[in-house]
């Protein structure tokens, strides 16, 4: 399981995010979705992915940030979740796309500093360290209950 | 050629013993309703019948013992009682197996002691006297020997060259009435051989007492065939009891072929109206004229008497079983056409190409059909199902000894096949579990002030776009307290967490709640309970449990109602498009047809004569009232109740695939749904009940809230 | 003319061999589910031959032998009965109820096609 530290990394604001490589099912340019009533508010809408619906979450919203659609490189990340015993899809928007890697086991960090609400707290694995950059690794499983 | 009639045949036995299943339960209650016994002694008929003729002959012969016995109890030589219902449940089990290993004998000697062994059981209720209908039960499956051409006996045909018969065929007058035609029988009875016919017609009346329905007219045949006295009986088969008939052997050599002899002595008989008798061809005794070249006639006769079997034409079936993958394959891609077609009507709008457009409005009707056609093969009744859940609760009540009623509300509800199929494991844990833990001993429910014996009731409604699915029992309920405290030992929950009683009993859905073992003492409930969790999610379903101590529990599932695409109309509100499942609209009316009226706790108006609620859908989606003058207000129906909602505009009616939102939305329930529409766009699908419902909440809470905030002025 | 056979059983697998048996054979094939539900052809038009299972829910083989024989129409056309009892018994009692011949199940088709050629030509 450890072997794997391919991780696909993104910006929001100023902070670097990352997700496992292995998670991700799509990277899509960012369209508006078509919002959907009565959802909280981190939720953008919905997307049309191969006749697929997918929920759009706004990681700004999520995190807490101030939202802001200024980002000329928004992208949507679609993230497969393993929730309830099988796999959804879910996207995030996020302001740009950062990096694709692979991270060395002394770079990663449990201990986590970062001004976030509890529940995506809860959801962010560790720190990995690289070059003078810091890049918070999700967990999406965690990520889920942040969701619902 | 009966090969392809054998599918049929068993899936009809199938319903058969469905059949006599429900009916059995029935009779269970009211043993002395003659109509549940003639009910059940015709289906066990039917696949006695029918089995003869499919090839099942061990089948055939074991349903004839308890047809016999049912006989039995129709004619009230024996009393149903608790025993013999129970054995015929055994039966069925066992009929059920025997469809199983399909048409042919049994060979393996265990299986014959154990045929035998079940019959024994069954025969052993027979009153005395009975063994008679026994050996024709051996007659049965004999015949049925025969029919499948295992052991079909030749007719015997005597090698000594053909016998000369003398048949006489006098009818009883009556013997037209019933659709009989003497004609017919002389034909065939001629068609046997070579033959000399004399008819009397002494006996005809005159014409003003000649009644034209009666038959005078007899017969004397004198016949010559190497056939068997048999064959000749045979064709007088219908009538015997309708005339008088006689057969008399002749002597050998030619007498029909004789005229010399022949002529003279049929003269005399018409002339003096007496019937021939044997004695008077006592002439051609001392005549041997062998003859041993047959006829050409007599061979094509015996040819055609045994009639072959008719040349295999094209079949005609009237259901088939398709596999359930085809199936799914055939809606996945009408759900594709469906989508492709929104694309092609639009494309036509565009174009504004009548040809097109008239194209495209065809098209969309065929589209219509073939997805209404598609999504009716794989809609199944529930009712199939509940038979099995019934058999179930009574098994448990004798290993139990409790008294468990079940009770079916909603039955006639049509499910897909693939939901119908994650239900059934589900529910039948469901229902063990009330019988099992659920539903309390006869005495300790006297002891509580309940009726002994308990009810299980299986209950299933549409709701919007959703079937639910109950269980409730009225049995000792669940304590949450209990509950909460077992999931703390098993570290599912904090101890420190603030639930709800509602929450708290959910948990028995989480995995890991409880072992098979360790769970009557504690909770009384939850045996496997996250299985049925996850069977359920895994179509799209939910369920959730409600309790109360000493009163029952009940277990709620609600199941989407297809894969699903529905007619839709579509409408816009704020900048979004929505769906509204087109059975739920009743009516649109135009602004001005709509006459608010404000109460003071949210806006109503009359419609048909009765208030009804008006719902802002801006006002609830948006946060801004709908600009009222220029939008619709559409009549929603869902069950007896009617609101009106108010949408910006109505933009038509839609073929409409529903797409789930997934887990993450899932709290969104009023929202069942999106849609991609022929544009590429969005629309979401409302689910009007659910809509209401929210409504109702969101309204009670701001009452409270407005109430709150007067009493703090 | 092909000579139109109405056939009343309640069992669909008999219903079908004797329906592919009689189309095959030139016959105009009516059938009916039981007696209740075979009284819907009996309106008038030709039916050369009533072939009708005894045991049926609604209305039984008996009533509907009873209720043809009442018929102006049908009162003499042949009405043969399915039968599995080769007790005289039964076959006695659709006989007086007006009844023109049997055929006792199982059959083999042929069995079928001879016993109808007894009554019908």
């Amino acid at each position: 399981m450890e072997e794997n530290r391919s991780v696909t990394s993104f910006k929001i604001g100023g902070e670097f995010f990352a997700f496992e490589t292995q998670a991700i099912r799509h990277i899509l340019e960012f369209t508006a979705p078509t919002r959907v009533p009565l959802t909280k508010p981190f939720f953008k809408g919905i997307i049309n992915n191969h006749g697929n619906m997918i929920p759009v979450v706004d990681f700004r919203i999520l995190l807490g940030k101030e939202p802001d659609d200024t980002f000329k490189e928004q992208s949507i990340i679609v993230v497969a979740i393993e929730t309830g015993g099988k796999e959804e899809l879910c996207g995030f928007k996020v302001d740009e796309m950062d990096d694709v890697f692979e991270y060395e086991a002394s770079d990663f960090k449990r201990e986590v500093v970062i001004d976030v609400n509890d529940e995506v707290q809860h959801a962010v694995a560790g720190t990995i360290k690289v070059d003078d950059k810091f890049v918070y690794l999700l967990k999406t499983a965690e990520l889920a209950n942040a969701l619902t | 050629m009966l090969d392809r009639f054998q599918q049929k045949f068993v899936e009809e036995a199938q319903d058969n013993v469905a059949a006599i299943e429900e009916a059995l339960f029935e009779l269970e209650k009211s043993p002395d309703d003659k109509e549940i016994v003639e009910r059940l002694f015709r289906s066990m008929h039917t696949i006695k019948g029918s089995g003869a003729m499919f090839g099942f002959n061990d089948l055939s012969h074991f349903t004839h013992n308890l047809e016999t016995l049912y006989d039995c109890v129709r004619n009230d030589t024996v009393k149903v009682n608790k025993d013999i219902i129970s054995l015929t449940f055994e039966s069925l089990d066992y009929i059920r197996q025997l469809l199983d290993v399909g048409e042919g004998t049994l060979t393996d000697p265990d299986d014959i002691q154990r045929q035998k062994d079940y019959i024994a059981k069954i025969t052993k209720y027979f009153p005395e006297g009975q063994q008679l209908t026994l050996s024709s039960a051996e007659k049965a499956a004999l015949a049925a020997k025969q029919a499948a051409g295992v052991a079909a006996p030749q007719p015997k045909v005597e090698e000594k060259g053909p016998k000369n018969y003398l048949v006489t065929f006098a009818p009883f007058e009556s013997l037209l009435n019933n659709g009989t035609n003497p004609l017919f029988m002389l034909d065939d009875l001629t068609a046997l051989g070579k033959y000399k016919s004399v008819a009397f017609t002494g006996a005809v009346p005159q014409l003003d007492k000649f009644d034209p329905l009666n038959l005078y007219v007899k017969w004397q045949v004198i016949l010559s065939t190497d056939q068997d006295v048999n064959e000749i009986k045979d064709v007088f088969i219908f009538v015997e009891d309708e005339c008088k008939m006689d057969i008399a052997e002749l002597p050998g050599g030619d007498i029909v072929g004789n005229a010399e002899k022949l002529e003279p002595i049929i003269a005399k008989a018409i002339e003096s109206q007496t019937e021939l008798k044997a004695d008077d061809f006592a002439v051609f005794k001392e005549a041997p004229k062998p003859e041993p070249k047959q006829e050409a006639g007599t061979t094509q006769a015996a040819a055609k008497s045994a009639s072959p079997a008719p040349k295999t034409q094209e079949n005609k079936i009237a259901s088939i079983r398709v596999s359930a993958d085809k199936i799914d394959d055939l809606v996945n891609a009408v759900s594709e056409l469906v989508t492709m077609q929104a694309q092609l009507n639009l494309l036509a709008e565009r174009q504004e190409n009548q040809y097109l457009i008239a194209i495209a409005e065809q098209m969309e009707k065929i589209t219509r059909q073939l997805r209404e056609n598609s999504f009716s093969i794989s809609l199944i009744p529930l009712q199939g199902e509940l038979v099995q859940f019934q058999r179930l609760v009574r098994d448990l009540c004798n290993k139990l000894g409790k008294q468990i009623e079940f009770v079916v509300e909603g039955g006639e509800i049509e499910l897909d096949k693939t939901i119908i199929d994650h239900l059934k494991d589900p529910l039948l844990h469901i229902i063990r579990n009330s019988g099992d833990h659920g539903i309390e001993m006869p005495e300790e429910r006297i002891a509580k002030g309940k009726n002994p014996v308990g009810t299980v009731l299986l209950k299933a409604f549409y709701s919007g776009s959703s079937v639910i699915v109950q269980v409730s029992d009225d049995g000792k309920g669940m304590d949450p307290d209990k509950i909460f405290k077992k999931a703390v030992e098993k570290g599912l929950v904090n101890p420190n967490a603030h639930l709800s009683k509602k929450e708290i009993l959910n948990l028995i859905f989480a995995s890991g709640f409880s072992t098979a073992e360790k769970v009557s003492d504690v909770s009384g409930r939850g045996v496997g309970m996250d299985v049925v969790k996850s069977k359920i999610a895994e179509i799209r379903g939910e369920v959730t449990v409600d309790a109360e101590v000493g009163k029952g529990t009940t277990i709620t599932m609600e199941l989407p109602l297809t894969l699903s695409i529905i007619d839709g109309l579509l409408t816009r509100i704020g900048g979004e498009q929505f769906v509204f499942p087109f059975t739920n609209v009743e009516r649109i009316l135009q602004p001005e047809e709509v006459k608010m009226s404000d109460s003071g706790m949210g806006d109503f108006f009359t419609y048909n004569g009765d208030q009804l609620v008006s719902i802002d859908l801006n006002k609830i989606f948006n946060g801004r009232p709908t600009e009222f003058a220029n939008s619709k207000m559409l009549i929603v129906g869902q069950g007896d109740k009617r609101v009106g909602m108010v949408v910006d505009a109505v933009l038509g009616e839609f073929q409409i695939v529903v797409k789930p939102l997934g887990r993450f939305l899932r709290s969104v329930d009023m929202i069942s749904g999106a849609s991609v529409m022929g544009d590429g766009s969005l629309s979401l699908i409302i689910d009007p009940g659910r809509l209401v419902n929210y409504f109702n909440q969101s309204r009670l809470r701001k009452k409270a809230a407005s109430a709150a905030g007067a009493s703090n002025a | 003319m092909a000579k139109t056979v109405l056939i009343v059983d309640d069992s669909e697998s008999i219903r079908e061999v004797v329906n592919f048996t009689l189309t095959n054979e030139g016959y105009d094939v009516l059938v009916g589910v039981d007696g209740e539900d075979a009284l819907k052809f009996l309106d008038g038009r030709p039916i050369d031959i009533v072939i009708t299972d005894l045991h049926m829910p609604n209305l039984d083989g008996l009533g509907l032998i009873r209720k043809i024989r009442e018929m102006d129409a049908y009162k003499h056309i042949p009405i043969l009965f399915l039968t599995t009892e080769s007790q005289t018994e039964k076959k006695m009692e659709a006989k007086e109820a007006g009844a023109t011949g049997w055929i006792i199940k199982p059959f083999v088709p042929a069995k079928l096609l001879s016993a109808i050629s007894r009554v019908i030509r």
